[in-house]
């Protein structure tokens, strides 16, 4: 008797979860209601994420404490190089950016939007062939925004899917669920980027038999579709063939960021979107990457 | 009458420790070569303690532990919860049978259980995020196998730790 009665309990609560189960999956999958739940749970899973990027933070500081003092010599004198390579460079890009926005005053264009840079770092890494996805210690409290482009010093990574507050998604420009609008450098024809689920190749799509595209060729972000801004790198072609059935060619390109290969990344934002905020996170990001520096 | 019916929080307890490695190994960011097969370590965790202790480890727990993944892995909830639940369900079914079979039986059928998890749990990603289901994602069920007799020995450990009668 008592068994029996076990027994249907057990199914009781079983055809219950299904069912809740099935409710949350319906709901999370076509709303975003869920989203305010979502992050109260991550917060309190935190815990359990930072023990669980232990090991590589380990292997990171190990390889780092390991690696021979000439290594970090030759490392430090290629960085001073670079320094002052680049400090020359934006001196040269402070005057051009002045003739810049003179020749758009004189064309009656807008002015370029101007992106506050702020440096993020990641926590996590997950990359199934179906999902590439990254997780970045900046959140809600950061200001991060969803649809934020996310960027290193090579070229675009990706952008924001989720923010939580004490962190948040990046999806990036190789996971098969993601693409974006792309602009060929050499001759400005504009297509679209999509990811394929290998971290070293994206599809270009929808260009027809004629058109101009090359291996070699760089393809930057258009700036349309209004997430990621215009005139960052994003991938070089690789290969370009054309299948004589097929309406478009079959182009596939690697993309230029190191994305499996960076510590940290930036954040883009829009000015207008909040500039104190912004402007703050530029200084204190500077003051971070200033400490690396000096640290190395 | 169960015979860890005296100590249910203790179950709770060591369910709660175990669960909380698992879902450390779970996130923790492995080479690619090991990647694909690397084990679920949540459902082998789940399927002992739904063995050791039916009565307290039903689909509730399943359900609960399935959405708290679903957070760490930034996944819609439901899509690991329901795989869950079912699969300790049906371990709650059958754990008279899957208690009494020798030891290469339990793990083929346990392993077996988990795969049907897995299917479960590729189908609604599918759905939901149009994701294909390939060769590659079965290779996890070969990381299971090596790793369930590993698992049994450590939580065997931890439920010695808790006093907990088997």
């Amino acid at each position: 008797m008592e068994k029996q009665f076990r027994k249907s309990s057990g199914w009781f609560q079983f055809c219950t979860m299904l069912v809740t189960s099935v409710v949350l999956l319906l709901v999370d999958s076509n709303t975003s209601w869920l989203n305010s739940p979502r992050n109260a749970l991550s917060v309190a899973l935190r815990p359990i994420q930072v023990l669980a990027s232990v090991p590589s933070s380990i292997g990171n500081w190990v390889s780092g404490t390991m690696s021979a003092e000439p290594d970090v010599k030759i490392a430090y004198e290629n960085l001073r190089s670079e320094y002052f390579k680049l400090k020359s460079e934006t001196l040269l890009l402070r005057t051009l950016q002045e003739e810049n926005a003179g020749l758009r005053a004189l064309l009656d264009a807008t002015e370029r939007l101007e992106e506050k840079v702020t440096l993020a770092e990641l926590m996590q890494v997950s990359l199934d062939r179906d999902s590439h996805r990254v997780s970045i210690r900046q959140g809600l409290s950061d200001s991060v925004y969803l649809g934020q482009a996310v960027v290193d010093d090579k070229g675009v990574i990706g952008q924001i899917t989720e923010v939580m507050p004490l962190s948040s998604v990046v999806v990036l420009i190789t996971d098969p669920g993601h693409a974006m609008p792309v602009q060929v450098e050499r001759n400005g024809l504009r297509t679209i980027v999509r990811g394929t689920g290998s971290l070293s190749t994206v599809d270009v799509l929808y260009l027809n038999q004629n058109s101009d595209i090359k291996q070699g060729d760089i393809l930057l972000s258009s700036g349309l579709g209004e997430r990621f801004p215009n005139g960052y790198p994003v991938a070089q072609v690789v290969d370009v063939a054309i299948i004589e059935d097929e309406a478009f060619m079959r182009v596939t390109a690697s993309p230029i960021a190191k994305l499996d290969r960076s510590n940290h990344v930036l954040l883009l934002s829009r000015e207008a979107k909040n500039m104190e905020v912004g402007a703050n996170q530029v200084s204190q990001s500077q003051k971070e990457t200033d400490g690396d520096l000096s640290d190395e | 009458m169960n015979s860890t019916a005296g100590a249910p929080n203790r179950v709770y307890l060591a369910l709660c420790v175990s669960c909380f490695a698992a879902f450390t190994l779970m996130l923790v960011q492995v080479p690619d070569w090991l990647a694909a097969f690397w084990p679920d370590w949540i459902a082998l965790v789940l399927v002992y303690w739904a063995l050791l202790a039916p009565n307290k480890v039903g689909p509730i727990v399943g359900f609960t532990i399935g959405t708290m993944l679903e957070v760490l892995t930034a996944k819609t909830f439901g899509v690991l919860s329901i795989g869950l639940a079912t699969l300790v369900f049906l371990v709650n079914l059958t754990y008279l049978q899957l208690k009494v079979t020798s030891r290469w039986l339990q793990v083929f059928l346990v392993v077996a259980l988990i795969a049907f998890f897995k299917l479960i749990n590729l189908w609604l990603e599918g759905l939901v995020a149009g994701n294909k289901i390939t060769v590659e994602d079965w290779y996890s069920i070969v990381g299971n196998i090596l790793v369930w007799p590993f698992v049994n020995i450590v939580l065997e450990e931890i439920r010695r730790v808790f006093h907990l009668r088997p």
